[in-house]
């Protein structure tokens, strides 16, 4: 576990295999009894995967089973989702059933900038994600940029504050 | 912080500075809340960007691998056919049949209970030539009934109270004014302040229009409140003994449904 654990905080694409290899079809199983569907769970378990990405950063974090802590961060992220989406009374119900601290005796969860960013970047439009990419990702200058996207060189900047501006809106 | 800022943000967060102009943007971020702040958003940004491509890029892999289809593996045991299989699909009935009754009662339940039963729109309460002149009456209360009618149509009821209210008793539309009253606090779920003034129009109004109608408002509240007993009874009857009333088959459907097996079976 300690070796997973180091390859978490140091992000390696072998720690989010094993995450996924220990967690998924268990997480899948809370979603479809849920009325989700397959597509639904895919989604739900990246959330979660990030969020874990996220919580090992903390001094205090502890994992005593990592399957049980994914799939009550599957249950409460799709919970949350359900609400969102208003789709029947029974999620009032079991929303309210969310405990503070669930069986591996980790602490609610309370979403992190990173995490609220990491939703928001969806609700971005398409030339938005793409510009943050090229920025963030694959740090291109903004002079490739410009002539990846066909953009002016000076636009670059402009469109960039506004695809950022945006983003903090809907973070907030 | 300053529009000039911008490059030196993203070289710095792009590791792009060297050592010297690192130090000095550093400092300057010390100095500067908004510099700082605005650094610390993008640096988030880089890191929610950098961990989503490589969630994603780890989904893709096992998604051609079928990974998200496959059932979780779990050791296979041969279960052999024996009495004791008859304790396993009783359970398995017993489970189908509460799924069913649980199933029952919340179609019953969301399709009969009062709220659902108890259903009006505007356009059953308001009725042609109500509001356009044809009582007559002061210009000035004619436009608040229409103002309020506005109101209505657009769910603001809470607004609409305050013209309604102002309409004195001497006009002519002042019954309408009334109906319109009723219905808005009905739609509020202020029954107890509603059901007076229905009342009030029924025991005083000769117009059948809307005496009918603050009839079927008042049914409807009385339905809300759960009570129907001896005053809910009494009206409904009396609509279901006029085919002429406007609610006629209103009444009839209410009346079959409250009768219903499903309504029965809940309530």
């Amino acid at each position: 576990m300690n070796d997973l654990l180091e390859g978490l905080i140091a992000e390696t694409p072998t720690a989010i295999k094993s995450v996924y290899q220990i967690g998924y079809h268990h997480c899948k199983w809370a979603i479809l009894n849920q009325d989700g569907t397959d597509s639904d769970a895919q989604d739900v378990f990246q959330q979660a995967v990030f969020s874990l990405l996220e919580r090992v950063r903390q001094p205090d974090f502890e994992i005593g089973n990592l399957k049980a802590y994914l799939f009550q961060s599957c249950r409460y992220i799709w919970l949350k989702e359900k609400k969102e989406r208003r789709t029947t009374q029974l999620v009032e119900q079991f929303s309210t059933d969310i405990p503070d601290e669930d069986e591996t005796g980790l602490k609610a969860i309370k979403e992190s900038r990173i995490e609220a960013i990491y939703k928001a970047l969806d609700q971005l439009e398409e030339n938005c994600r793409t510009l943050l990419d090229l920025t963030y990702f694959e740090k291109q200058r903004d002079k490739e940029i410009a002539a990846m996207m066909k953009y002016k060189p000076n636009f670059v900047r402009v469109k960039r504050k506004r695809c950022l501006d945006h983003l903090r809106q809907l973070i907030h | 912080m300053t529009e000039g800022d911008d490059p030196k943000i993203e070289r710095f967060l792009q590791g792009k500075m060297s050592d010297t102009e690192k130090q000095a943007f550093q400092e300057d971020m010390g100095s500067d809340a908004a510099l700082a702040d605005e650094v610390s958003f993008r640096s988030d940004l880089a890191k929610a960007i950098r961990r989503k491509k490589l969630i994603s890029q780890v989904h893709a892999e096992f998604k051609a691998d079928d990974f998200f289809k496959k059932e979780e593996t779990k050791t296979a045991k041969t279960v052999p056919l024996r009495a004791s299989n008859n304790k396993f699909l009783l359970r398995m009935a017993a489970a189908v049949v509460l799924l069913i009754l649980a199933g029952s009662f919340w179609y019953a339940n969301t399709s009969y209970s009062n709220a659902q039963l108890a259903q009006i729109p505007f356009d059953n309460i308001r009725a042609l030539g109500l509001t356009e002149g044809n009582r007559g009456g002061d210009p000035v209360e004619l436009t608040r009934l229409k103002e309020a009618t506005v109101e209505l149509d657009q769910g603001n009821f809470a607004a609409s109270l305050g013209q309604l209210s102002s309409v004195p008793d001497s006009d002519p539309n002042y019954a309408v004014s009334q109906l319109y009253r009723g219905y808005a606090l009905f739609q509020m779920q202020d029954y107890d302040e509603a059901i007076p003034i229905l009342r009030g129009i029924i025991a005083g109004e000769t117009d059948n229009i809307v005496k009918q109608k603050a009839e079927w408002v008042l049914l409807n509240c009385l339905l809300e409140q759960n009570d129907l007993a001896v005053e809910f009874s009494r009206l409904l009857n009396e609509i279901l003994a006029n085919k002429g009333h406007q609610f006629y088959r209103q009444s009839l459907t209410l009346k079959e449904k409250l009768d219903s097996g499903w309504r029965i079976l809940v309530f």
